[in-house]
């Protein structure tokens, strides 16, 4: 379990006259009932986050929290680091949360951050949202985007062909032309994919809450993360093994988990000295894409 | 803010207590997590910024026993404490406030929560015969310390028996015990405040001298005892809760949510099970150190010594909580090789061997005379042989003189099944020889000097009655303090404790 010393804390969803505290247990009173329903995180069956609210299911009972409910950001950062932090350990458990800019933090574990740190503070700024979310896509299909401005450029060649003819004569001019054709063609999946990045961007900027506060970015001996400084305990990592590979941009370095989620490190927050550092570290630990 | 507490008597069925919930304290006592490495866990007790006690076990393992040592000592922390412990403690054992009074100003210290709150004896050793004082300076695995008891089971209730110092050694003196001592003579009552720990152990927060006086003196040592409630009990499988937690437990009381006010409901949901004090840091770090045993050169009173060892073991504590009652027709069932009665009762366990060993450890708790009756019976049942070893075990402490029969038929008997048994055997029999002979001293001296300073009007033979209700008594006590290294015992030593008991 990870992030078990932060305080747990109840919220009253008026909507649904229901008072959930969120702690050790998963607890909801029902209306002004004096017995509530306690429930361990292990039983829960299904954990989702959606643009308005948060689904918990356990075995008979599904319950709902509106984003609307929490007080502001940081109780929902600290609703759900508390939530994901005692999933951790259920493995069994449904979990879906999408628009996150960081690591859900089911994918802690605790951990000794004595040795070995580096860490930075900051905002994530949109520079390096959209410049790592272009190179992830763009890393996992850069071959089919030249294989397909490659097949566009044979497409485009052999229609010259066949409505000029004359190949011995033009085969220069259409074999130029073809080239830029099929040059086109990646440029302009390659601008899509940089409108996708915005747009993924824009995503998270109305979604996520984390794209607001200042997010500590660890890289330690035994591993990394990306966690909000409202609730960051210095107890907690995301272990290397977890790491698929990572990539790197010009103003980031961002790592993929085997869950896909990504943790974007900005450079420019750790100090000049560490930079030049965080690379070797990092490349020690886990595969460049 | 200021801290809150709220208290609300209750009775469960082990007796009164007290149900107290903490809220918006500063945590000066309480039990953080230090662990430092993956897949082990530790617990410290700590007060103020000192780490009293070390609690270190494998991760998610509820039935392993602890591993516990003393890292530190509550007087360290006496800037912040102040004279809280002492005050409450003498406050209620004095009778000057009930236990609801007395005990606040000790709430206030601890972390938020629930907790409950009863007086009951405990056993000052730890649970494996050593003085609790002297016994956790060495980190060692501590018997009877795991949370879940396979032998006490999820049912049963009971009040940790054992104690943990949390006060150096050093603070051991024979003149603060003797002061202690002459208290009780005069028919004061002493006691001590506890806070509990893990599985049968309770962390003893005031009261070490009172303990130290109470053992030397062969009187009752009772606590405070305050138990976090922090355990949770699920529904009933196949029911509407199944899954739900339904309850809340410490090992004195289980309490189900229609008894705890939605007050105390929340503050327990809220409060976290691990809690970070305001010096973790510094915890942290001291809870890395052991205690200086520079003073184990120091040792307790003879008395403290030869007491300690007739009380009862973490194992017959266990079998005396999950049993409640043992009757002559269920030691028959079982020596009978059956685990169920005519009525379809389970004596004990389904488990033959586990039955008998449970009432072995309770029969030498609850009454010594059926224990050895019982013991001589299986050792004379060629198909109990299995549990031959740990019968000798249990009776090579106890001097007596059918022990010593039983012994000498495991001796002379040529059936193999004893042939394990007979160093024990002749060791038992060589103890008790001189056991005895050292009696036999005794009782001729004590009859010479009483006849001696009779006065006249006493007789020669109510004088040596006496005498042999004071050997009968010395027995008693004796009985168990056999060397447990070599199983023997000397004139000279005997004769020397003899001289000490008078």
């Amino acid at each position: 379990m990870a992030f078990e010393s932060l305080p747990g804390f109840m919220i009253d969803v008026t909507q649904n006259n229901q008072t959930f505290i969120i702690g050790d247990y998963f607890a909801v009173f029902n209306d002004d009932s004096n017995m509530p329903h306690v429930y361990e995180w292990d039983a829960v069956r299904e954990y989702s986050e959606t643009n308005d609210s948060f689904s918990i299911s356990f075995d008979r009972e599904q319950y709902f929290l509106p984003k609307n409910a929490f007080l502001d950001n940081m109780q929902l950062i600290h609703f759900r680091t508390i939530a994901e932090g005692m999933l951790s350990g259920n493995k069994s458990a449904v979990k879906n949360v999408k628009s996150r800019i960081i690591p859900p933090k089911y994918d802690y574990v605790n951990a000794d951050l004595s040795q070995n740190l580096m860490t930075g503070t900051g905002i994530y700024s949109e520079k390096e949202i959209n410049t790592g979310s272009v190179s992830h896509i763009y890393g996992k299909i850069k071959v089919p985007i030249w294989l397909i401005a490659a097949a566009s450029a044979v497409l485009m060649f052999l229609a010259l062909w066949m409505m000029g003819g004359n190949l011995e004569k033009n085969y220069i001019f259409y074999l130029v032309i073809s080239f830029f054709i099929g040059l086109a063609v990646g440029t302009v999946i390659y601008l899509i994919l940089c409108v996708v990045a915005r747009y993924r961007y824009s995503g998270f900027l109305r979604h996520d809450v984390s794209t607001v506060e200042n997010i500590v970015f660890v890289v330690a001996a035994d591993g990394f993360g990306a966690i909000e400084q409202c609730i960051y305990c210095g107890n907690e990592l995301i272990p290397w093994s977890f790491a698929k590979y990572f990539y790197e941009t010009k103003h980031s370095i961002s790592i993929v988990c085997k869950d896909k989620s990504v943790c974007c490190i900005p450079k420019r927050l750790f100090q000049k000295s560490e930079q030049s550092n965080l690379l070797d570290f990092i490349s020690a630990r886990v595969d460049q894409d | 803010m200021k801290t809150s507490v709220t208290i609300e008597s209750m009775r469960g069925p082990a007796g009164e207590f007290l149900l107290a919930s903490v809220t918006n304290s500063d945590s000066i006592i309480g039990i953080c997590d230090t662990s430092v490495k993956n897949g082990i866990r530790r617990k410290t007790l700590y007060a103020g910024s000192e780490a009293l006690i070390d609690i270190q076990y494998r991760d998610n393992n509820y039935e392993s026993n602890r591993v516990i040592w003393q890292t530190s000592s509550i007087e360290k922390s006496k800037s912040m404490i102040g004279t809280r412990l002492p005050k409450s403690c003498d406050n209620y054992f004095s009778g000057s406030a009930p236990l609801s009074k007395a005990i606040m100003p000790v709430l206030e210290l601890l972390s938020n929560g629930l907790y409950v709150i009863h007086v009951a004896k405990v056993i000052p050793t730890d649970g494996a015969g050593n003085f609790f004082w002297e016994a956790f300076t060495v980190k060692h695995e501590i018997a009877g310390s795991a949370p879940y008891n396979p032998v006490i089971g999820h049912e049963k209730c009971f009040s940790p028996p054992f104690i943990i110092p949390t006060q150096s050694f050093a603070g051991y003196t024979e003149s603060a015990v003797g002061a202690a001592a002459e208290k009780l003579v005069n028919g004061k009552k002493l006691g001590g405040i506890a806070l509990h720990v893990c599985g049968m152990f309770s962390a003893l927060l005031e009261g070490h001298i009172n303990a130290s006086a109470c053992v030397a003196n062969n009187y009752d040592f009772n606590c405070i005892i305050i138990e976090p409630l922090n355990q949770v009990i699920y529904g009933e499988p196949n029911s509407i809760d199944e899954n739900k937690i339904v309850a809340l437990a410490c090992p004195f009381v289980k309490i189900s949510f229609d008894n705890i006010s939605r007050k105390m409901l929340e503050n327990f949901l809220i409060n976290r099970s691990v809690c970070v004090p305001r010096d973790y840091e510094e915890i942290k770090w001291k809870a890395d150190k052991m205690l200086s045993n520079g003073v184990l050169s120091r040792k307790v009173s003879i008395a403290i010594d030869r007491n300690v060892e007739g009380l009862p073991d973490a194992e017959m504590m266990a079998s005396a909580f999950a049993i409640d009652e043992l009757t002559d027709n269920d030691i028959d069932v079982l020596l009978s090789g059956r685990t169920v009665d005519d009525e379809g009762n389970v004596i004990i366990s389904q488990n033959f061997y586990e039955s008998i060993t449970y009432a072995v450890n309770y029969l030498q708790l609850k009454d010594k005379r059926r224990f050895i009756d019982f013991s001589d019976a299986i050792i004379r049942n060629p198909d109990l042989s299995a549990a031959y070893g740990y019968i000798t075990n249990r009776l090579k402490y106890i001097m007596d003189a059918k022990v010593n029969e039983i012994f000498k038929y495991i001796k002379d008997s040529e059936d193999p099944n004893y042939n394990s048994l007979k160093a024990i055997a002749e060791r038992y029999e060589k103890a008790y020889s001189d056991y005895t002979e050292g009696n036999v001293k005794r009782f001729l001296n004590s009859s010479v000097q009483s006849s001696s300073s009779s006065s006249g009007q006493s007789t020669g033979s109510g004088s040596a009655r006496s005498a042999a209700d004071a050997l009968m008594e010395f027995a008693e006590r004796r009985g168990p303090s056999v060397n447990r290294e070599d199983g023997t015992l000397s004139s000279l030593e005997l004769s020397k404790q003899i001289g000490n008991s008078k």
